[in-house]
């Protein structure tokens, strides 16, 4: 199979603008050629909130990547993301057109019933991913083509969000004169990244613990059983320790990297020193208030995922556990935090299947990027091979 | 005998952080639907009221929060959204307002919905607290300030300060006083409700309600009292005319007008009826028209509520009538106010006791993150209450 096209892949974080070009090799390896990585202004909790701002820190990331890859870059395949995505199963019924042999046509007219879903007129369908069939009550049916049977059913999981924090960071992008070819939720992203066959198989949840935002999908029996966010992130982890400790953000921010733990460690004695900044003479701090701020923020949103997956109504126990990505998931303790609430074992996820740049290939936090390369790369193959019947999305999430 | 309101007719409107907060209890005290709005300038506050209607009114002039008792943003919020209020109340038959005053949205707010109602000739009761002796000059002048405001919008106003609502409750910590007082000042305005929308074989009408609370009388207060068992009337009557709210009974006798509700099971009899009103009357003066409205609810078998209004001329202790009308002659404009602007209105009767406030900081002006009704930019530790 030849490589696939160059792709581009930005993403629009609370914390950082990053972008990165690839492309996929004849052996489906992902090959990453360069990056750009800006801080980012005019975002706030996952939101654009300043677009002028937001355009400049993305133009800088994409001048960047330009340069390290050797490319021009005109269009990019964009992740969203903010507090307000959410995803809801639909069921869509039809009774099978000649009452035996389920065709094409039938497939298509249940997943356009189970995708008429009826949103409040501010959200909008991010995707539509189909779960599985059920032929007259027996469920679990991947493949329905040519069996017999008199109704036809099918689960879809359908991702929506705010229209107008979406349509806002496309805007941004597109203030540039750069081409968005497609959006994909950050959390689907980052899942498709980190996740082996096996994993989703087995059953796995992913959290991406961002600066603004905290995203999870959940894969249960190799599809995906829930996805959403929630509008909470290392930025409240920071903003709680500045408010609790009198100290400015920036030495707040440096007391998380530096001292941060998701746990409150038994012999956490002693004192941590803040530096001195603008305005701020430097002080001392408790270690042990520090982490207990850090615990109850982090405790708190995973406890408040968990909640949600109940809430879809995920099955509690996952096989392959729980794996965590983005800028969160360096902080120490936070696997053993995670692992102690979701009663599964936890680990610290990292794009697979991917080589090139260093940096890009292995941090936690580039799952998502490489997550977009992933997704575009395989949709242009599924698109080549001409594989129809919404193979679009079971072609490329499923697997 | 005059048919009973249909409850759709009766709005109830909570106005600021203490009204909304008195409005999202009164909903699992009855098991009617009861018809509800609350207005806000905290979309966090009304984003946790199980209202009917929820009117974020101001949010760009406030982004969202509260006015934290800045009354000259929350009169500017007012006049932007008259409109609002308009048509939430123009189809009501009569409108309940609760307010707590002294804060920035309870105390212009109300004016400005109550002169919405007068408008859209809606007849208006309001209940409104005033604030605690301890919350200091700046929040007692300016709730005196719109009392007069208040008192020529409104059909009839019911003045209760909150020195006195306390009183009653004894010495239970502050986390079972509010609450509790919450709930008693609930129930008070259901009796009301149900006296209008399931009357009984004695009725009291919405007017007979405006004519005993209406400005022009003085200043009206509400006391209320609960009795159980087989004594319930009397000794519910005792604790009626002891209540601090009325200064004790003895006071009733300068009032011209006096309306009791009577909330009773089916198994009130006529010798409860006498027991109750007999030293009412009796505390009444010769002159004092008394109305007496029951309502019957198989729910209060074997108990009964006692709401008594009466307006005194020359006011209650803590609310006289003269001062405030003499204070706030001149004041157009509210006096300077000692709170910190920012100190965002959210919960509870008056928001002063909220202990350490430690805010939003970064995420002070953006818009808040609310799930389950809390506000996840409040730090996770304070939200929980752990100690440092």
């Amino acid at each position: 199979m030849p490589a696939s096209p160059v792709i581009v892949a930005l993403e629009l974080g609370t914390s950082k603008v990053i972008a990165l070009v690839g492309e996929m090799r004849e052996d489906q390896h992902i090959m990453i050629t360069g990056m750009g990585e800006q801080p980012s202004r005019g975002i706030s909790k996952g939101v654009v909130v300043d677009i002028d701002a937001a355009a400049d820190a993305v133009k800088a990331a994409l001048a960047m990547a330009e340069e390290s890859a050797e490319v021009t870059i005109r269009q990019v395949v964009l992740a969203v993301s903010g507090g307000h995505v959410r995803s809801d199963v639909h069921r869509g019924v039809v009774p099978v057109r000649d009452r035996s042999e389920i065709t094409r046509h039938d497939m298509r007219s249940v997943m356009d019933v189970a995708k008429a879903v009826n949103l409040p007129t501010d959200r909008e369908v991010l995707h539509t991913i189909c779960q599985h069939y059920c032929i007259d009550g027996q469920q679990r049916v991947v493949t329905p083509e040519g069996m017999e049977g008199a109704r036809l059913e099918l689960d879809m999981l359908v991702v929506h969000g705010l229209r107008s924090p979406m349509r806002n960071t496309i805007k941004a992008v597109e203030d540039l004169m750069i081409d968005v070819e497609d959006v994909i939720y950050a959390g689907l992203a980052s899942g498709l990244s980190v996740l082996s066959p096996e994993q989703k198989k087995g059953g796995s949840l992913v959290i991406d613990l961002g600066a603004g935002t905290t995203e999870y999908v959940a894969y249960a029996g190799n599809v995906i059983a829930a996805t959403g966010a929630l509008g909470v992130g290392g930025d409240h982890v920071t903003n709680d320790i500045a408010l609790a400790f009198n100290i400015p953000e920036r030495q707040a921010e440096r007391c998380k990297i530096e001292h941060g733990g998701a746990l409150i460690a038994e012999d956490a004695e002693g004192k941590v020193s803040v530096a001195p900044g603008v305005g701020f003479g430097g002080r001392k701090i408790s270690r042990q208030a520090l982490q207990t701020v850090i615990n109850a923020r982090v405790d708190e949103t995973l406890q408040m995922v968990r909640k949600r997956l109940e809430e879809d109504k995920v099955p509690p126990h996952l096989a392959a556990g729980v794996v965590l990505v983005g800028g969160g998931a360096h902080m120490p303790g936070i696997t053993d935090l995670a692992a102690g609430i979701f009663g599964m074992p936890c680990s610290v996820g990292r794009p697979r299947d991917v080589s090139g740049l260093a940096t890009a290939t292995e941090g936690p936090e580039y799952a998502t990027c490489t997550g977009l390369i992933q997704y575009a790369c395989r949709k242009w193959q599924s698109g080549r091979q001409g594989k129809s019947l919404g193979g679009l999305f079971r072609g490329i999430l499923k697997r | 005998m005059q048919l009973a309101m249909d409850s759709n007719d009766i709005l109830i409107v909570g106005v600021g952080g203490a009204g909304g907060r008195l409005v999202a209890g009164l909903a699992g005290l009855v098991p009617d639907p009861l018809h509800t709005a609350v207005i806000d300038t905290d979309a966090g506050a009304l984003a946790a009221s199980g209202a009917t209607s929820k009117l974020q009114i101001g949010s760009h002039l406030t982004n969202g929060k509260g006015a934290g008792g800045d009354a000259g943003l929350g009169r500017r919020v007012a006049t932007e959204d008259v409109e609002m209020l308009r048509g939430l109340v123009a189809d009501a038959g009569l409108v309940l307002v609760l307010a707590g005053l002294g804060g920035g949205t309870g105390s212009v707010v109300t004016v400005e919905l109550l002169k919405a109602a007068g408008l859209a000739g809606t007849p208006s009761l309001c209940f409104a607290t005033l604030p605690f002796g301890f919350e200091g000059k700046g929040r007692s002048d300016l709730a005196r300030g719109v009392v007069p405001e208040i008192r020529e919008a409104t059909d009839g106003l019911i003045l209760l300060p909150n020195d006195k609502l306390f009183k009653s409750t004894g010495k239970e910590t502050v986390s079972e006083a509010f609450p509790k007082a919450e709930q008693e000042l609930g129930m008070c305005v259901l009796a009301l409700w149900q006296l209008l929308t399931k009357p009984g074989y004695l009725n009291a009408s919405a007017s007979d309600l405006a004519q005993v609370a209406k400005p022009e009388r003085g200043i009206a207060s509400l006391a209320w009292a609960e009795g159980r068992g087989r004594r319930r009337g009397q000794s519910a009557v005792k604790h009626l005319l002891a209540h601090p709210m009325i200064d004790g009974g003895a006071a009733l006798a300068e009032c011209r007008s006096v309306l009791v509700s009577i909330v009773a099971g089916e198994d009130l009899t006529l010798k409860d009826l006498s027991d109750i009103m007999a030293p009412i009357k009796a505390a009444c003066g010769d002159e004092t028209d008394v109305t007496v409205g029951t309502s019957i609810d198989p729910e209060w078998k074997s108990r009964l509520l006692l709401t008594l209004i009466a307006a005194r001329p020359g006011g209650w202790s803590g609310v006289a009538a003269s001062r405030s009308v003499a204070e706030t002659a001149e004041t157009d404009e509210p006096p300077p106010l000692v709170e910190n602007p920012n100190a965002t209105v959210r919960s509870g009767v008056q928001t002063t006791l909220q202990l350490d406030p430690v805010g939003r900081g970064r995420f002070e002006n953006s818009d808040p993150t609310i799930l389950d009704g809390e506000d996840l930019d409040i730090p996770a530790y304070q939200r929980r209450g752990i100690k440092l």
